[in-house]
């Protein structure tokens, strides 16, 4: 069982507290070797708060982490444990951490490295949402952003400094839809004594693999693709087991007592634990079962990018067409070495004004018109008056968001009922 | 010229091992890290930071690590539930 899609379905099933699979206490014999009691084939819901213990000497040991076991569901709960080890098992890496959404995973794995006075280094492309963590909610604590192309390795390295806790960045940009060349970040970021964090929601691990090309930490919103359907958000923060934790300021007291697992230590022993955004037990099923279906759709989902990026380029109205998947765009050669071939299932195009895509999006039928990305459903959005809203025009051209952008999310219907809704939304 | 004993005449050694604070004996002269991590029931290696004498011990290692009579292991659970101070309750 080494393939990808057939890990992504026979994952480890039911995790005794702490994770270990199988021997559930009280099976029932002949019962599946699954460790579920009843051989059930799809783990159940732990939907509780809190867990008993035997005794009061059991609750101290696993308060000080000498013993396995949930106590309460803020800070694990077996649900969640089974989507961390699943994720796990694919993505590779010492340690996943589950959470409430994308953004609670960035700003939990930010705030448990940086403090006032520090800064982090992030790309000037960036989700809206990240860009205004980084300067807008964080800035006022005292957290510098320093904000540059990540494609200039001088402009990268001349922003490190000594007060660097991080170089921040996404596999492939929403909704730039720049590359970043993470070997040569993770060759520059590993001289300089500064983890890399790659946010690699757009490819995930199934295209994209993050640790073995070099980040340090990898960031997925696993709203979008591991969900599937749209079902439910949630977060994961995956930590590759490559930095020296010691190294790290706010890491080196969690360095002491578990090494190469101080990070991990440190988010489920203080900073998650403290901030609280939990990912719902009820939600770790639901993205559970759509991880087990992931790269079916992930390369359906990217077939339909790639072929309205070809239909909409021969489009008279459409000033422009962005997607890594052409041979002419100037990442096409990196996605393709980056991401085994296929380019993600984001695209963007140009109608030249705002009033254009509004009634190009009004128009639209069967494409909804939404927010979300890498849902079933192809989603269409304007996003310079939605999801960067909040930014002036200076800095929506800094960050690369033109009026006349429209983004596509393409989701896995027929190829053929997309296009047919474009060509009619357009015209 | 030594004289040979018959191997079970030789009465049983025992290795003195303080796991987490507190002394155990393991009857035999060798003992690893992972049959320490087995006696404490860790059903999960994996999920474990281990020293011994202080020095961490990557898990790739704990099969193979061979613990010396009087020598301190510590594991601590890095991925699992609680927190030193909570206040959940």
């Amino acid at each position: 069982m080494s393939g990808f899609a057939t890990r992504a379905v026979h994952g480890p099933t039911i995790a005794a507290p702490g994770g270990a699979p199988g021997g559930a206490p009280g099976a029932k014999p002949g019962a599946d070797p699954s460790g579920d009691p009843h051989g059930s084939l799809r783990p159940p819901v732990y939907d509780t708060v809190a867990f008993a213990f035997a005794s009061a000497e059991d609750i101290a040991a696993a308060f000080a982490g000498r013993k396995a076991a949930h106590a309460y569901s803020r800070i694990t709960n077996p649900t969640v444990t089974e989507l961390e080890r699943r994720v796990q098992a694919l993505a590779g890496g010492q340690g996943v951490m589950a959470l409430a959404s994308g953004m609670a995973a960035i700003s939990t794995t930010i705030m448990a490295l940086a403090e006032a006075g520090a800064n982090i280094v992030a790309a000037r492309s960036l989700f809206g949402n990240t860009t205004s963590l980084l300067a807008h909610t964080l800035a006022p604590w005292g957290l510098e952003a320093r904000f540059v192309d990540m494609n200039d390795q001088e402009a990268v390295t001349a922003a490190i400094d000594n007060h660097t806790r991080a170089v921040f960045c996404e596999s492939i940009t929403n909704p730039q839809l720049e590359v970043a060349d993470i070997p040569a970040l993770a060759a520059l970021t590993r001289k300089r004594g500064v983890p890399l964090i790659i946010d690699n929601t757009a490819p995930t691990f199934y295209l994209c693999r993050a640790g073995e090309l070099g980040a340090d930490i990898e960031i997925i919103s696993s709203t979008k693709y591991i969900s599937g359907g749209g079902s439910t958000v949630g977060g994961l923060i995956i930590d590759h087991g490559t930095f020296p934790w010691a190294r790290a300021p706010r890491m080196a007291k969690f360095a002491e007592s578990f090494g190469p697992f101080a990070f991990l230590a440190a988010l489920r022993r203080e900073i998650s634990r403290n901030i609280g955004a939990c990912l719902a037990p009820h939600n770790a099923y639901l993205q559970t079962l759509g991880l087990e279906t992931l790269a079916l759709r992930v390369e359906k989902s990217c077939q339909n990018a790639l072929d309205l990026a070809h239909y909409l380029r021969h489009q008279p109205k459409v000033a422009e067409v962005n997607y890594p998947g052409l041979t002419d765009n100037p990442f096409h050669l990196l996605a393709d070495r980056q991401f085994s071939g296929r380019y993600g299932g984001i695209l963007t195009f140009d109608l030249g004004e705002r009033a254009r895509c509004f009634a190009c999006l009004n128009k639209l039928r069967l494409i909804k018109r939404a927010t979300n990305i890498n849902d079933n459903k192809t989603l269409a959005i304007h996003p310079a008056s939605t999801i960067f809203a909040e930014f002036t025009r200076p800095e929506l051209e800094v960050m690369g968001v033109g009026e006349g952008m429209i983004r596509i999310s393409t989701g896995i219907e027929d190829p053929a009922d997309l296009q047919q809704d474009l060509a009619q939304a357009i015209s | 010229m030594p004289i040979l004993v018959p191997r079970q005449n030789v009465e049983q050694n025992n290795m003195r091992i303080t796991v987490n604070g507190e002394v155990r004996d393991f009857p035999g002269d060798e003992v690893t890290v992972s049959q320490v991590l087995a006696q404490q029931q860790v059903e999960s290696p994996d999920m474990v930071a281990v020293q011994v004498n202080g020095a961490f011990v990557d898990k790739g290692e704990f099969a193979g690590s061979h613990l010396q009579d009087g020598d301190s292991v510590e594991f601590l659970y890095f991925m699992g539930g609680g927190a030193e101070v909570d206040h959940t309750s």
